[in-house]
């Protein structure tokens, strides 16, 4: 079985990975006293997550989604209002945001997916804008005021902590999970399947692959990826509104990570959050004065970048060096 | 319906087609079109452009749903307006026109992705590897194909005429009860004719594999078919033997009227 | 609910139907033509307003009279984007065309927004001030100076498209691109030309929009979605049809917000964009 990474061919990449993996897992340590680089850090594993759960619907199957913004939002809303009315502990509200985001879009996938390309991508838009207009007027979970959620730090069972560094190791659990899963499916059949999808959804049902079948699997597990990133980030923020977590400009950086880094391969979101992401949050400090602005015309400068000159992302850029193994 | 000639016991035909119509539009391709092909034979389908040939093909795999008639499958299975795949798993393979490999999968991926998927299960497919029985299976066909040397490389790699090898090769993978091929022979040097054509009867003799081919190219048709049928604007002018539909005036004909 | 209300919501609906009709039409004709979805078109109007605000806001020149040179210099920047930017992703895969115009809209969004801040900006405007009343429903010079604008603009660009052979040849591009060639059309320059035309339009739009909206520099996003949906309903590819989409979409919008609520207006919309687009991808008018 083929996939894009085979590790045992390349021990050099191996080792890297685990030597990057060891230093994330103590670098908290020396950071105690940083807790901005530490959210840079939480937000990078943040994206990463939203990423890969891209990469899966978007890189993979080929469906451009650009709703996965609104399960993020699902997830959060979902295990907050739990926890606001039933004091339920996110841990289990985690789960209940993930099986109400796979029911949507199961939903919206079987609704959506007779659609081709384009038309696929601006109905996703047209979905996700109207969803925030929906909450934005929606009394019963805030509307337009949002939720706070309540203060019990610290403490394990509401997942709630004045520390970054808790959440730093959560976050950076859920990125690797994300990762890990994403790479199994890379290496199995699934994974195969998804790409002839991608490349050919005609030819593929015409091989007797359940392309229907496929891409909602595919939706539905990108969903729940994006609904538990969504719950644990409420927890992490303490407070959500329809305009901070239903932006569509989350799905946006979600897909521009993985076309920056190499789209339809495991490692690519990894570059691709682990440079746009300090770098959108560094200039957004540096360049203060203008507020949002300056990262998003760094991200639009870099996506045009790539586009134009790059198509197939940075991870490609660094393969085509010599080997030296 | 009338069947002049055939088998005696309908479940040896792998394919009945009963009064198949479609339309678009205003136009109509096929036009109550009856035929049969049994099992273990090579039977051709020849026509000028526009006839209804990938027409028919399309309906018979799904890829259109007929406006009327029907299609059976070894004797008692009904295809008729089922999915793609399900009818693909059923059995059916087939191949294009225009080669249609996946470009970013390898050649042995494009091979892996024609296994049978009945009765696969799809949850398990997101853990699942292929077992070393089908990635042997898969080494093998590319081997009787004589493209084994390619495994690793891209399908949008090879050249044209490896990828109908290539496609030929997949089209036997999920051990099919019936392969249609659409123009296997269009685009390809002389030699890899040769060739292509001596695999297909290989197989049939080998693996009792049955075809149902489109053809432009009439020494293959008339050398490979055991019986040929001819389509004309969307009907069905001639069936007989590759002798009778040689000599038919009606044939060659519709090849000099145009469409 | 009185009749005068459901009028004046039509009337208004019919105003602002001719503005999404002129967005909407430049990103038909850039969609039907090259097949590029450009996010972008949002954006380019709220450019073309910007500079119409500008000119009066420092020159003192009314939108009416900037507006000659503001199109044709909008022509100029639809031709640049084309030669500069999108010619090197057609026919790259829907992704990459997609997120191209997405970096331009991003861009553009967040520069001006840099430059000039999330504020709203109001033009004062002698020219076209105050309104006429026909009955109960008032009607506002400017919108009303903009429906006429807008229709002049539309005819003018359906006058060229049938009758010059600039405009056939843009037309039998967005046909067949290989039957054009062979006829001896050079589709790079058709290319240009309808950007520049495509945008040309949406400045118009956004020049008049300038004269009774606000300008500000997250506008586009609004009006992206609206000439989304307009296309979609009226067909992609076809320019009738986004004069029908637009006008019809600004009735349903200014409809729904009168009897809903106003903030719940463009709920409607998109539920009529994916209503058409689960039921009726084509759109009335469309070719795909």
């Amino acid at each position: 079985m083929q996939g894009v990474l085979d590790f045992s061919k390349t021990p050099i990449q191996k080792i890297a990975l685990s030597l990057a993996l060891v230093m994330l897992l103590i670098l908290p340590l020396f950071l105690k006293n940083e807790p901005y680089l530490l959210h840079v850090f939480i937000m990078t594993f943040v994206y990463l997550s939203l990423g890969q759960a891209w990469n899966l619907i978007g890189g993979y199957a080929g469906q451009l989604s650009f709703a996965n913004h609104i399960f993020f939002a699902l997830g959060a809303y979902t295990s907050t209002m739990l926890l606001l009315r039933l004091d339920l502990t996110p841990w289990v509200g985690s789960l209940a945001g993930m099986i109400v985001a796979a029911l949507v879009a199961y939903l919206l996938g079987f609704q959506l997916f007779h659609l081709k390309g384009h038309y696929f991508a601006v109905a996703t838009i047209a979905f996700a804008e109207m969803m925030k207009i929906v909450f934005l007027n929606w009394r019963g979970v805030g509307a337009a005021y949002g939720l706070s959620l309540p203060l019990k730090m610290p403490s394990f069972y509401f997942l709630m902590w004045r520390s970054k560094m808790p959440y730093y190791y959560i976050f950076f659990a859920v990125a690797v999970f994300s990762t890990l899963l994403l790479y199994l499916i890379d290496r199995h059949k699934s994974g195969m399947y998804f790409r002839s999808i991608k490349q050919d959804e005609e030819g593929a049902e015409q091989k007797g692959i359940d392309t229907r079948y496929y891409k909602l699997l595919a939706f539905m597990l990108s969903a729940v990826i994006c609904a538990l990133v969504g719950t644990l980030y409420a927890q992490y923020v303490l407070y959500i509104d329809p305009r901070s977590t239903m932006d569509i400009m989350i799905s946006t950086k979600s897909i521009l990570i993985v076309l920056f880094g190499g789209l339809g391969n495991v490692l690519g979101p990894v570059l691709g959050a682990a440079i746009l992401v300090p770098l959108g949050e560094f200039t957004r400090v540096k360049l203060g004065g203008g507020g949002q602005g300056w990262d998003y015309i760094i991200y639009g400068l870099f996506i045009l970048m790539i586009i134009l000159y790059q198509p197939k992302g940075i991870y490609d850029l660094l393969q085509r060096r010599p080997k030296y193994v | 319906m009338i069947y002049s000639r055939g088998a005696p016991n309908m479940s040896d035909r792998s394919l009945e087609v009963r009064a198949l119509t479609k339309r678009f539009g205003g136009l109509t391709a096929l036009d109550e079109v009856s035929l049969y092909v049994n099992r273990g034979e090579i039977v051709g389908l020849i026509g000028p452009n526009g006839s209804g040939k990938t027409t028919l093909f399309n309906c018979v795999t799904g890829l259109l749903k007929p406006n009327s008639g029907k299609i059976f499958f070894l004797g008692g299975i009904d295809l008729t307006g089922k999915s793609p795949h399900t009818i693909i798993q059923e059995g059916v393979s087939r191949t294009f026109q225009i080669t249609r490999v996946f470009p970013s999968l390898t050649v042995i991926e494009n091979m892996l992705v024609s296994i049978s998927h009945k009765n696969e299960s799809k949850i398990k497919s997101l853990y699942e590897g292929n077992s070393a029985h089908e990635a042997e299976k898969a080494k093998e066909l590319l081997d009787f194909v004589g493209i084994l040397e390619l495994s690793d490389q891209p399908g949008g790699e090879l050249s044209y005429g490896q990828q109908k090898l290539l496609e030929l090769a997949s089209s036997l993978m999920q051990n099919p009860k019936l392969i249609l091929l659409d123009e296997p022979t269009a685009g390809v040097n002389p030699t890899l004719i040769n060739k292509i054509v001596n695999r297909i009867q290989e197989a049939n003799r080998r693996f009792r594999m049955t075809f149902f081919i489109i053809e432009h190219n009439m020494d293959v048709i008339m050398n490979i078919s055991m019986r040929i049928y001819a389509l004309a604007t969307g009907k069905i002018l001639v069936e007989g033997d590759p002798e009778k539909v040689r000599n038919c005036p009606e044939v060659l004909e519709s090849y000099l009227g145009g469409d | 609910m009185d009749l005068s209300y459901l009028a004046q919501a039509i009337v208004n609906g019919i105003m602002m139907g001719g503005v999404y009709a002129l967005i909407a039409i430049g990103l038909s004709l850039i969609w039907g033509v090259m097949e590029i979805v450009n996010f972008a078109h949002g954006d380019f109007l709220m450019v073309a307003a910007f500079f119409s605000y500008l000119f009066w806001a420092y020159l003192g020149f009314d939108p009416l009279v900037s507006m000659p040179f503001i199109v044709v210099l909008f022509f100029f920047i639809g031709f640049a984007t084309q030669k500069f930017v999108m010619k090197r992703v057609m026919g790259a895969p829907t992704l990459f065309t997609i997120t191209a115009t997405f970096a331009l809209s991003l861009i553009l969004r967040y520069g001006f927004f840099i430059v000039f801040k999330p504020d709203y900006r109001v033009i004062r405007n002698p020219l076209l001030e105050g309104s006429f009343q026909l009955g109960p429903i008032s009607i506002p010079t400017a919108k009303i100076v903009t429906l006429l604008v807008a229709i002049v603009t539309i005819s003018l660009l359906f006058s060229f498209l049938k009758y010059t052979k600039k405009g056939k040849a843009i037309r039998a591009t967005a046909q067949d691109r290989e039957v054009a060639t062979s006829l001896g059309v050079n589709v790079n320059n058709i290319f240009l030309l309808t950007w520049g035309l495509g945008i040309a339009c949406v400045a118009v739009a956004g020049i008049m929009l300038s004269t009774f909206y606000y300008v500000f520099p997250l506008m586009g996003a609004t009006f992206v979605l609206i000439a989304f949906a307009s296309v979609a309903l009226g067909g992609f590819g076809s320019v009738h049809g986004a004069v029908f989409g637009g006008m019809l979409i600004g009735i349903i919008q200014q409809l729904g917000g009168a009897f809903a609520s106003p903030a719940l207006k463009d709920v409607f919309v998109f539920i009529a964009f994916i209503l058409v687009l689960m039921v009726k991808p084509m759109g009335f008018f469309g070719k795909y």
